[in-house]
């Protein structure tokens, strides 16, 4: 067992300790040159910035987990007896090594931080201190800094150790990708966390929480939700160690009964098709992004307002007719590609193994729909990332939030419902390439004067149609939707009903 | 060879004529109803007006025609058929003709009637002046703000038949690149709007990167753009980016995918 831990810790603290040490000591440095406050109260902004904390901190302490975790050697696991005695050299391990990782930090800040004036109250100069808002905070729990600062490292000794506990888990279920994966996606997720400070409130998923001690101030009451997920977590890494540890975990009995395979779904959501989906709409969105970018106090609705706008009726604007056709038509093209060749082999063979001739179109309709819905959603992550990403805040969430989802469910209808007229259009004529072109150009519509345009269906779902922007003079977002939906059922009731029927013969 | 032209036009006949003549109609219509919504100042802005529209959608109008045929040879086998009759070469040849030449029919045609009737058939029309130099207030004669302005007002019937010669070539260029679509790829959807869906991307990309002088779309109507925009490049640059975007696909089905025309 010693022998274990003695080597876990050599391994943790190898060549790489330098780069910590050095990065450490050169942020410190950076600090300590332009610094005129106290001893206490230099060393409580060195471990609260947040630049350090979540750009330099934590990569480089996933990256020392990352480099310590192993497969499981099986001459080490026989010598051990049973899987728990392992396990727990491991984490007797970990928690040294984290408390050197932490202790290697503090030292150094409270090496270079000598010279300064050696005061143990809070001071509050608003001339001097990085972080106002932060110090306020501090001195309504603590008086000293000296408190703060003890109280800060502890709490990140244990979040480090819970945090390395459940990556060692992790990777013991999950295959290295899988898990490397996962730990990088978390990392991304507590980035985004920090921007959508509404979000962050969410337990168990953010792991700033468990190791970021003033990051448990926004409401009362966080705190204990931390400490009490830690424990969670803890609790049930140990369980499932205990007990399930020789069974791996299979995908199919975790996540779903029955999967069938399903050959129009891998068809159309072809590698080829994604990466267009995505090409295209990340060259809209970024070339919105930065048209807007130059307004003052951006916020993520407006960006929404901007993308879902579409065209405008009753005028003739060649460039925006043609980036809204772009957006609504690449999920039509991709679908009328997909559906010229699938749909074709409609024999006899095919009519015997599906049973029944309308679970075809079923089938075809449903993977249509959610690749519509895919698409759509692909839109406002994108949209959400790169607003994120330029360095914006997002503010009022709940009321973007709404808007978000609204004009994401009028947009994804629309885009059904031009999908399936050219469905309908097909089965009557029979030519993908008439079905298609028909459809299109029936938002050539809008460009006519007159002023019942504004209740066309197809294009209903562009903001600029909206009473949000036109007043009394546009529709609201629920006649809109019931629009759509009304014509939804119509043609859905259609092709189910006779449509297909010709498509058969 | 000259037997071969004739039998492919004996299969595109019927589609080609029917495209003139929709096409003819249209512009027609349009032309004798568009210009009542908009001042004009000269008569054959009638026919600027109606050709507006007819911009936008002119590959679907030459392409629809003219390259489903080679899709259906190669699917029916017909194709297989002529190996024993003809020098292959000659019969992709003889089709490449006779398809680019309908398209430069199709388009010569309904523009041309477009310009008669714009210039003999509407009405006279009174000449206004309404642009002002804003530094100088003086008028601006219409010969400066547009395109070959003296020959525009001067000798109209000559630049309206100048440009239905230019937007026929470069018809051409669309047709050819839907035959070459046609000789490779196997989805027919994709071979019809393949153009199309070109001819849109294409305007939208370089409207973003800010270079609207070079669109395909400013070469086949520079009126499009104020003349501040138009220089030598903008009606050659266009059409060799379609060019080299054809030799691209054939390099790469040819190269790259190694797949053959005729089925081996």
């Amino acid at each position: 067992m010693k022998s274990i831990i003695k080597e876990d810790i050599k391994r943790f603290f190898t060549f790489k300790a330098l780069l910590l040490i050095l990065g450490c000591f050169l942020f410190s440095i950076g600090e300590r040159q332009a610094t005129k406050l106290s001893y206490q109260e230099y060393i409580l902004t060195m471990i609260t910035d947040h630049y350090y904390l979540t750009y330099f901190m934590i990569p480089i302490f996933l990256f020392f987990i990352f480099k310590n975790l192993d497969e499981d050697i099986k001459y080490i696991l026989i010598r051990f007896k049973t899987y728990w005695r392992y396990f727990i050299s491991k984490v007797l391990a970990i928690i040294i090594n984290v408390i050197g990782f932490v202790a290697i930090q503090l030292s150094i800040f409270l090496l270079l931080g000598i010279g300064l004036s050696f005061n143990n109250s809070f001071e509050l100069n608003k001339y001097v201190l990085k972080d106002m808002n932060l110090f306020e905070e501090f001195t309504k729990y603590f008086n000293f800094p000296l408190k703060a600062i003890v109280v800060s490292e502890v709490y990140m000794v244990l979040g480090l150790i819970v945090i390395a506990i459940v990556f060692f888990c992790l990777n013991h279920f999950f295959s290295k990708k899988v898990s490397s994966k996962i730990m990088i996606s978390l990392y991304i997720l507590m980035a985004v966390g920090l921007k959508v400070p509404v979000i962050n409130s969410i337990p168990f998923l953010f792991m700033n929480n468990f190791f970021i001690f003033h990051h448990n101030f926004n409401y009362t009451g966080k705190l204990l939700v931390s400490i009490s997920s830690m424990f969670v977590l803890i609790i049930s890494s140990f369980v499932l160690i205990k007990r399930y540890w020789n069974k791996p975990i299979n995908s199919s009995k975790v996540f779903s009964g029955v999967r069938r395979f399903d050959y129009y779904r891998i068809k159309l959501f072809s590698k080829k098709n994604l990466i267009i989906i995505i090409g295209v709409i990340t060259v809209i969105s970024l070339r919105r992004v930065l048209q807007i970018i130059m307004y003052e106090n951006l916020s993520l609705k407006e960006y929404f307002i901007s993308i879902f706008y579409g065209y405008n009726v009753n005028q003739i604007n060649l460039f925006e007719f043609l980036e809204m056709l772009i957006l609504n038509g690449t999920p039509l093209y991709l679908l009328a590609i997909f559906l010229e060749r699938e749909g074709k082999d409609r024999g006899l063979p095919m009519t015997i193994r599906f049973n029944k001739k309308i679970r075809w179109v079923d089938k075809l309709l449903k993977n249509a729909v959610v690749f519509v819905g895919v698409y759509v959603l692909v839109i406002i992550v994108v949209g959400f990332l790169l607003f994120i990403l330029k360095g914006l805040r997002v503010e009022y969430f709940i009321e973007t939030f709404k808007f978000m989802s609204i004009a994401g469910i009028s947009r994804f209808f629309d885009i059904t419902l031009q999908f399936l007229l050219i469905f309908s259009i097909y089965t009557f004529l029979g030519n993908m390439t008439l079905s298609f072109l028909i459809t299109i150009s029936m938002n050539i519509v809008l460009f006519l004067p007159w002023r019942w345009i504004v209740y066309f269906p197809i294009g209903i779902s562009n903001i600029s149609r909206s009473s949000l922007l036109l007043g009394r003079y546009g529709i609201s977002f629920g006649l809109s939707i019931s629009i759509l939906m009304i014509c939804i059922v119509a043609l859905l009731v259609y092709i189910r009903k006779i449509g297909y029927k010709r498509l058969f013969n | 060879m000259k037997r071969l032209i004739r039998l492919e036009w004996q299969k595109l006949k019927y589609p080609v004529i029917f495209a003139t003549l929709l096409t003819s109609l249209v512009i027609g219509i349009l032309t004798l109803t568009l210009y009542k919504g908009y001042k004009i100042d000269v008569k054959l802005e009638a026919w600027e007006i109606a050709t507006e529209f007819i911009t936008f959608i002119f590959p679907v109008l030459v392409v629809l025609p003219t390259c489903w045929l080679m899709y259906y040879e190669k699917k029916d086998n017909f194709l297989i058929y002529t190996v024993t009759r003809a020098n292959k070469k000659e019969y992709l040849l003889s089709k490449w003709i006779v398809i680019s030449l309908s398209s430069f029919m199709i388009i010569f045609i309904s523009m041309f009637i477009g310009v008669i009737i714009a210039l003999y058939i509407n009405p006279e029309v009174e000449l206004i002046k309404s642009s002002f130099d804003s530094v100088t207030g003086e008028y601006i004669p219409i010969e400066a703000r547009h395109i070959f302005g003296n020959l525009f007002i001067n000798k109209p019937l000559l630049y309206g038949f100048l440009l239905s010669l230019w937007r026929s070539a470069l018809s051409v260029i669309i047709t050819s690149m839907g035959f070459v679509f046609s000789l490779y790829i196997d989805n027919i959807f994709v071979v019809l709007t393949g153009p199309f869906i070109y001819y849109i991307l294409e305007n939208f990309i370089f409207a973003i990167l800010k270079l609207e002088s070079y669109r395909f779309v400013t070469a086949f109507s520079p009126d499009s753009l104020s003349l501040t925009g138009i220089n030598m490049f903008a009606f050659i640059i266009g059409p060799l980016v379609a060019i080299a975007f054809i030799s691209g696909i054939v390099f790469y089905y040819k190269n790259v995918k190694k797949s053959t025309i005729y089925p081996n």
